[in-house]
């Protein structure tokens, strides 16, 4: 298995910058060898914390990482649904969100993640216990 | 010799997808990158899929077969096929078509 100092991930709509990513080969073809998860959730944070705007391909992964439908984001950040699905079809391009908007899907995000993050801790912690 | 197929593809890649283990190749990515498909389609490809059997067909290193799966996204303007192969415990996206669109 060989490793590579910079990998492009371009899955998601948008490129993602990895560094140092062993490549594994099948059917004559090269894949990454990652965990996609992981991918997923380093991706979100990077996100999050980018002081860029969201592209339409970035909100469309922020909000299937956070398993939300446009109604589900809809009742949380107060924009129409048909809104957001436009938004999303922006695809490279930056979306119509503003600054506030952008900002409040921003912290529920990263709410949601840590959320996601203390639940899963909480059962490691439950199963360390269990072994003591 | 014949090669058994594995009896239960679509969960075994939702079972993959749900470990992250269901990686696109690169040529897979490039595949999704001109074609406007982007791995949120392809989990919601999955989890309503159905074999299509008569697209499988037998891995150049006889190390078994290549699988195709194929559905709509949630917005149902996307008609996905994907072929995967089975690489240890990973499962690899090789392969991915939107039937929606004129061939490229």
């Amino acid at each position: 298995m060989k490793t590579v100092k910079t990998y492009i991930f371009k899955g998601f709509g948008f490129d993602v910058l990895l560094k140092n990513v062993s490549i594994k080969t099948v059917e004559g073809q090269e894949y990454p060898n990652i965990n996609m998860n992981e991918l997923k959730t380093d991706t979100a944070k990077s996100l999050i914390a980018s002081k860029q705007r969201l592209t339409g391909y970035q909100l469309k992964f922020l909000r299937t990482y956070l398993k939300m439908s446009f109604d589900q984001l809809n009742e949380k950040i107060f924009i129409p649904s048909s809104t957001l699905r436009s938004w999303e079809g922006k695809g490279s391009e930056f979306t119509g969100l503003s600054l506030d908007q952008e900002k409040a899907f921003r912290i529920l995000a990263i709410n949601q993640i840590f959320d996601d993050e203390k639940s899963k801790l909480n059962i490691e912690v439950a199963l360390i216990k269990e072994f003591l | 010799m014949s090669i058994g197929k594995r009896p239960n593809v679509i969960q075994d890649v939702i079972t993959a997808f749900e470990s992250g283990s269901l990686i696109p190749t690169v040529h897979a990515q490039e595949q999704m990158d001109k074609r406007d498909v982007q791995m949120s389609d392809i989990e919601e490809v999955i989890y309503c899929s159905r074999r299509e059997e008569e697209k499988d067909s037998l891995r150049k290193d006889n190390y078994g077969w290549k699988y195709a799966l194929r559905g709509f996204n949630k917005r149902e303007d996307k008609d996905i096929r994907i072929i995967v192969v089975f690489n240890g415990s990973d499962v690899v996206i090789v392969t991915v078509i939107d039937k929606n669109k004129k061939k490229d």
